[in-house]
């Protein structure tokens, strides 16, 4: 029988698959809290860091795999993670992360994210409720519309669902800097509480106008592809960090990356996506410690482009 | 900011071969039942009479609904949604090959051919347990799906040209969409189980027919 792994499981869990695992750093002794923003339209404070699953947590019913992934999930969580994006566009994972939630008792933390992905605007409904049976979610905390598809059908029905009380917050998303004309007119006309786009430190387009425009309009802003789908590490690999980012406590490329994002002023939260417990830490370390500030951040900008 | 080909994958090249490991367990311990029944089927191409090698595309059809059941439906559908309807293009190809059987045998085979085929698909089912660096990833025809399908058009050059046709439709419809993948997902050991499926497919196009005496 396979054994759920729950929270007192898991650092036994870590110690008998001999991943060498070390805590995010602040969270080994030090109780610093974890970075948060706030979402504008409630003022509900959101870790920096959350997981995207894209890819990483399509591992249908592989019960290797399905253990694998708890113990990144349960990583993440037990760093501090709150918010947790996925899609039914993204094969098995939603169904994935339901089942681990729910074998990991992580209800309570889940800020569930998901999104709306059909062309019929008549079934936004029916799309959201099958969502909610495959996360075992009785209301989602945030459920947007897939790369704007259907987006006015869709953005009407889940407005209307809101004000029931069925959603908690909506939001509309976009990646690869695709349609950002398009999503500026509906973040300029439409009340949403969320959008999602990509931004990095190589993909920096949303900085122009979506960006301000999120910040003039409260819209809270997820940023995906953070490591631009994992190939920003391919660009350094075998490159030091610079050495005055060791010393401002940025502990590894990933940690510089996420930082780089996080500490835009109208950014809430990046979602980096991984399949590994070492890779997991490295991600949440970017929860802890201090942002850099804008002359740091054109730093980062410059060292990046030297490269 | 431009999309790359692995950005439309939805999953990893982990999951992939695992398919294959959670196949080779879920058959346990009938899985060596499957290439002995490749074997037999040789041995009937090289000695049996017609009658007695009719068996061989019931034995394919077998494999292709073996394929499509467990590898395709079971495991591989729910991490990538084309595969799905794909199983039921594989449960089609098998019902053409039992009509197949009904209508035709296939003609008898010389030793030596025999023997090269044999050997050229045993090192291509190597190829996925090389890259996963395991023998339980081992590719078997009539199992998975890259290998039913090319030792389907390898068999398939066994009648004549004009049967062989609507029959590989199917496997070159499958391993086009095959190479696809493992291009994505930068497997190249297993790429060239479909790459080689393709030419395969191309050459049992137009071999010509072999006739045979007994071929009634
Ligand atoms: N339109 C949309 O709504 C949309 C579009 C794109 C993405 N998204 C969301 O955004 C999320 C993130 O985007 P993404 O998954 O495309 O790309 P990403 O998070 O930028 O990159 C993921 C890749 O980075 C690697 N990685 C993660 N942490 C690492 C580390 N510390 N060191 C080295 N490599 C690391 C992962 O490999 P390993 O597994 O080896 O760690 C994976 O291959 C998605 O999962 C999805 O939830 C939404």
């Amino acid at each position: 029988m396979r054994l759920p792994i729950r929270r007192r499981h898991f650092l036994l869990g870590l110690a008998a698959t001999g991943v060498a695992v070390r805590w995010p750093r602040t969270l080994a002794g030090q109780h610093e809290s974890p970075i948060t923003r706030a979402i504008p339209s409630t003022g509900e404070r959101l870790p920096v860091i959350g997981m995207g699953t894209w890819r990483t947590f399509n591992v249908g019913n592989d019960p290797v795999l399905l253990d694998e992934r708890a113990r990144v999930l349960e990583l993440f969580f037990h760093s501090g993670g709150r918010l947790v994006d996925a899609s039914p566009m993204y094969g098995s994972a939603e169904s994935v992360v339901g089942e681990l939630v729910e074998r990991l008792d992580r209800s309570d933390d889940l800020f569930a994210a998901t999104k709306v992905w059909t062309r019929d605007e008549r079934d936004t409904r029916a799309a959201v409720a099958e969502s909610e049976a495959l996360w075992g979610v009785g209301r989602f905390d945030l459920m947007q519309v897939h790369n704007l598809l259907g987006w006015e059908g869709h953005l009407e029905t889940l407005q209307a669902m809101k004000a029931e009380g069925r959603l908690r917050y909506i939001g509309v998303t976009t990646s690869h800097g695709r349609r950002h004309e398009e999503l500026e007119r509906i973040m300029t006309r439409e009340p949403l509480d969320f959008v999602q786009l990509t931004y990095n430190i190589a993909d920096r387009e949303a900085e122009a106008r979506l960006l301000p425009l999120a910040r003039e309009k409260g819209i809270a802003v997820i940023a995906n592809r953070p490591f631009q789908g994992g190939r920003l590490f391919d660009r350094v690999r075998s490159q030091p960090l610079p050495g005055w980012a060791g010393d401002a406590g940025v502990s590894g490329w990933a940690d510089f990356f996420l930082r780089f994002i996080v500490s835009h002023p109208a950014m809430t939260c990046a979602i980096p996506a991984t399949t590994q417990l070492a890779h997991m830490r490295e991600n949440m370390d970017a929860l802890y410690g201090q942002l850099p500030d804008e002359t740091q951040r054109q730093r980062m900008i410059n060292d990046f482009q030297e490269i | 900011m431009d999309y790359a080909l692995n950005d439309f994958l939805m999953f990893t090249p982990e999951v992939y071969l695992r398919l294959f490991e959670r196949t080779h367990l879920a058959l346990e311990p009938w899985f060596w039942a499957v290439p002995v029944a490749w074997l037999v089927m040789a041995l009937l191409l090289w000695r049996a009479p017609p009658r007695a090698r009719r068996l061989v595309p019931v034995a394919m059809a077998a494999g292709w609904g073996l394929t499509a059941a467990i590898f395709m439906l079971q495991f591989y559908a729910p991490i990538n949604w084309p595969v799905g309807p794909f199983a039921w293009l594989f449960a089609l190809e098998a019902l053409l090959l039992v009509l197949l059987a009904l209508r035709v045998p296939p003609v008898g085979i010389g030793p030596v051919v025999l023997i090269c085929w044999v050997a050229v698909l045993l090192a291509l089912s190597l190829m996925t347990a090389l890259e996963a660096g395991t023998w339980q990833a081992l590719a078997l025809p009539g199992v998975t799906p890259d290998m039913t399908a090319v030792t389907t058009a390898v068999l398939l050059m066994a009648w004549p040209r004009r049967w062989r046709w609507g029959l590989l439709m199917i496997p070159l419809l499958w391993c086009g969409f095959s190479v696809l993948v493992l291009w994505a997902l930068k497997l190249w050991w297993p790429l060239i189980v479909p790459a080689a499926g393709v030419l395969i497919i191309l050459i049992a196009t137009f071999w010509p027919t072999s006739e045979s005496p007994d071929n009634a």
